[in-house]
């Protein structure tokens, strides 16, 4: 019995000790931000592009945070469940998101209760035109060669791309500016599957970010013909424009950096400060071209500008695709 | 003898003191990771990535390589002592393993284990040096309707793997499908079963699912019938004892080969991998044998033919990435952002390119399965301890091991759940005679065999011509018929043959 009592007599200080190094270590937080440890959250499996992309921005904003940053991978439901995270921890600074083009997209074809006003948009890091791939053996040289082909020959041409995703509305996107095109879409998995298909002869066209097709260009089995970007960047060797081709879309996927609604205005600047430090800085930049990643900036108001510009074109495209399955609210 | 010019290579750098560390430093985390079912090697990888950026691409590769093999040795020590697959690649090694430790044959379980992937490893690495290249041209020419003929003729297996009646294991197959089908559509993204919840929109994640089925169930096992002292204290003491005997070893080195070269095959498609090749090798040892009764029941062939072929097949799944900059499944796709963060893009220009770093990895990879051999012997006659711990502890073991390794895959609550409700299922599917391994596979075929078919499909406009007029669907397709028809004959054939002998025999 005694021995009991001593023991919980140890317990209680022992309690009391730790209550008071919380208290003391709550104390300090407040102090200063950061003061712990950031998880990002990636709504996608690692070894993704989101998160790829994600890993190399925190590697580096870790150093100007003078913090740590963990990667949490919480995929499912297109990102949906990721971004539910993000939404209901604190607004504190210590959970953000790591967000793709599919954190726009789900609004209309994932039945969520996500509403991009609830987030807290930082800055946009990334962004990377939709390009269009064909075999090394195709005819077809130029991009305005594959709609002519297509045009004439509607129900031909097989497009391989990810039902559901970016890529479905890239291909959506690129037969309709082009005139109406009639293709046959053959949904694939991911980027890889699509592109191993392609090189294979199994599907005549295919639709995904260039850096998709990096690998099997160096080796021979495809040719990159267009990218939808406003203007052509040695970051994709030069390849050709969509609109050069007649065709008249830019269009492409993105990244960005967001926190729950409702962060004290002092981390926010902290955190905007320092993700502007890291995307400018050359170790990322040369980081990112490295591993076929285009950098676009943007930060304040020009960012929700950005998002909101995204998200109405994006909008548009499937509502016209007949793509959107979530009801008006 | 370019060949041994470039091992030679290889071998300069490997060799290095620094990366001999890297490489040890790599197998012992995957040993680690293996056995704590809580953690896979794809999350390890995925933490360690940055920290790799400062060091040399070379070494960075060959101790997340490290880690991947690693991993496949650690993940059948869960399996066989707890019946809670580590990997999703170590579930056929329960089957077997985990009857053999009850026999007290943990160590002759763990020993094979290790010996069949040292085997089977080294074995996968003498394929990827000498056919890498042709192979990979050979994968890409598996458009959609090859790979639905090779999951049918993957899902024909199911008869096989299970213990029993046919009609059950075909039941238990059935409902693998039906569970594979929940999540969005592969084609139009239409949502099936979810019953309105966003955590089922991407499907049963197989490694809750298979902890619940295999793991969970087990506890539910041994509070129904707790193991008896004797058996408990069968387990050898000596070293030596623990390792396989004479007789399982001659039972066991023609279903390493086996499973070696199945694994390699296998393991050389994308997606498929380690998963899929453990099931075939496992098949296949049942099929030839003479007395497949002995499956199910600690069969020491159903043990080392899994664990061969997952492990060659990690060596396997290293084709498509260097030769061809295609990630075969989620690991290769950490390899590639490894490769990437270091500016370096693995194709087919990687071998000319980097000679120094393609032959190092390569070569650091005999290195390391020779080290795992090394440290996972030692580490039976401790692991074989475990099965001497008494009921009342391992139980909240397991439960523990089971809760924190299906919330890690996808950190969501939700598979925890369904966890527990695998696990409930499990156990009374068991004990009403249902095995569980034909729900797995087809649970693992499934999916891909539907968006196989549908792709099919869409791309022949709606015709079934394609099944007969492309070669290597057809041959597979055949193949399978046959596997398919030949038991039914062989049936009739013996009844035909003792009704013959009947008449004698009343005489």
């Amino acid at each position: 019995m005694k021995t009991w009592n001593l023991r919980y007599r140890y317990g209680f200080c022992l309690a009391l000790l730790l209550a008071l190094l919380l208290g003391v270590e709550s104390a300090a937080l407040a102090q200063r931000y950061p003061a712990k440890a950031i998880s990002l959250v990636v709504p996608f499996p690692a070894g993704g592009r989101t998160d790829l992309i994600g890993r190399i921005v925190a590697q580096h904003l870790q150093g100007h945070l003078n913090t740590t940053i963990v990667i949490v991978n919480k995929p499912g439901a297109s990102g949906v469940l990721g971004s539910l995270e993000v939404r209901q921890a604190a607004p504190d600074g210590y959970t953000l998101g790591f967000f793709s083009t599919a954190f726009i997209t789900a609004q209309y074809t994932v039945s969520t209760p996500i509403v991009i006003k609830e987030y807290d948009l930082l800055a946009i890091v990334n962004v990377d035109p939709m390009a269009v791939a064909v075999n090394e053996a195709a005819p077809w040289k130029t991009l305005a060669q594959v709609v002519d082909y297509a045009r004439k020959n509607p129900g031909k041409v097989r497009i391989g791309m990810i039902p559901g995703a970016s890529a479905q509305i890239f291909a959506g996107a690129l037969a309709k500016a082009a005139g109406g095109l009639k293709m046959i879409d053959v949904p694939f998995k991911g980027d890889a599957d699509g592109a191993v298909a392609l090189a294979g002869g199994h599907i005549d066209v295919h639709v995904a970010v260039p850096v998709a097709y990096k690998a099997l260009v160096a080796a021979k089995k495809l040719r990159v013909l267009a990218v939808a970007a406003e203007e052509r960047s040695p970051l994709y060797r030069d390849i050709a424009t969509f609109r050069e081709n007649g065709v008249d879309l830019v269009i492409g996927a993105f990244h960005g950096v967001y926190g729950p609604r409702g962060m004290p205005a002092e981390v926010r600047d902290t955190l905007i400060a320092s993700i502007e430090k890291t995307v400018t800085s050359k170790e990322l930049v040369e980081q990112m071209n490295t591993a076929g990643a285009g950098i676009l900036f943007r930060k304040g108001e020009a960012a929700t500008a950005f998002l909101a510009q995204q998200d109405a074109t994006y909008r548009q495209i499937i509502e016209d695709l007949g793509m959107r399955t979530v009801p008006k609210k | 003898m370019e060949i041994l010019d470039s091992l030679m290579l290889g071998f300069s750098v490997s060799l290095a003191p620094a990366n001999l560390a890297y490489c040890f430093a790599g197998v012992l985390l995957g040993t680690l990771i293996g056995v704590l079912p809580g953690l896979g090697s794809a999350a390890t990888i995925a933490l360690l990535l940055p920290l790799t950026y400062k060091i040399p691409t070379t070494s960075a590769i060959i101790m997340l390589a490290g880690i991947w093999y690693g991993s496949m040795y650690g993940g059948s020590t869960t399996s066989i002592l707890l019946r809670v697959p580590g990997e999703s690649a170590a579930v056929m090694t329960c089957l077997d393993g985990y009857e053999m430790a009850r026999r007290g044959r943990a160590g002759a379980a763990l020993g094979i284990a290790a010996i069949g992937s040292f085997f089977a490893g080294t074995l996968g690495l003498v394929g990827l040096i000498l056919l890498a290249p042709p192979l990979a041209e050979f994968a890409l020419d598996f458009g959609p309707p090859e790979y639905f003929a090779l999951t049918l003729l993957g899902l024909t297996l199911v008869s096989f793997l299970g213990s029993g009646s046919v009609p059950k294991s075909l039941a238990m197959a059935a409902l693998g499908l039906l569970l594979g089908t929940v999540g969005l559509d592969p084609v139009r993204s239409q949502a099936r079963f979810t019953f309105g919840t966003l955590s089922l929109q991407s499907g049963i994640d197989l490694i809750p699912m298979v902890m619940g089925l295999f793991g969970m169930s087990q506890v539910l096992h041994l509070v129904d019938r707790q193991p008896k002292a004797e058996e408990i204290a069968k387990t050898p003491r000596k070293f030596l004892e623990l390792l396989p005997n004479r007789r399982e070893w001659r039972d066991s080195i023609g279903a390493i080969y086996r499973g070696s070269v199945v694994g390699f095959l296998v393991g050389i498609l994308p997606g498929a991998g380690g998963t899929i090749s453990s099931y075939v090798a496992y098949a296949i040892e049942k099929r030839r044998s003479p007395h497949p009764e002995r499956f199910g029941q600690g069969a020491i062939e159903g043990v080392a033919a899994p664990e061969s072929a997952n492990n060659a097949a990690t060596a396997s799944g290293f084709i498509p990435l260097l030769t061809l900059g295609l990630p075969a499944n989620v690991v290769m796709a950490l390899m590639l952002g490894a490769f990437m963060l270091h500016g370096i893009t693995p194709g087919p220009t990687l071998v000319t390119e980097k000679p120094d770093m393609f032959w190092g990895v390569i070569t650091s990879m005999f290195i390391g399965n020779f080290m795992l051999l090394v440290l996972n012997l030692p580490l039976i006659s401790v692991f074989a301890m475990v099965t001497r711990i008494p009921t009342a502890h391992l139980v909240p073991v397991i439960v523990l091991a089971c809760i924190v390794g299906a919330y890690g895959v996808n950190n969501n609550p939700f598979d925890v759940f369904v966890m527990l409700g695998f696990g409930v299922f499990g156990y009374y599917a068991e004990r009403s005679g249902f095995s569980l391994a034909p729900l797995v596979l087809a649970f693992v075929l499934g999916p891909f065999m539907e968006t196989a078919l549908r792709q099919s499909l869409i791309l022949s406009q709606g015709e079934f011509e394609f099944l007969v007029t492309r070669p290597i669907s057809a041959a597979l397709l055949g193949f399978a018929a046959l596997l398919f028809v030949t038991p039914v004959i062989r049936r009739l054939a013996g009844l035909l043959a003792s009704r013959r002998s009947q008449p004698k025999a009343g005489r």
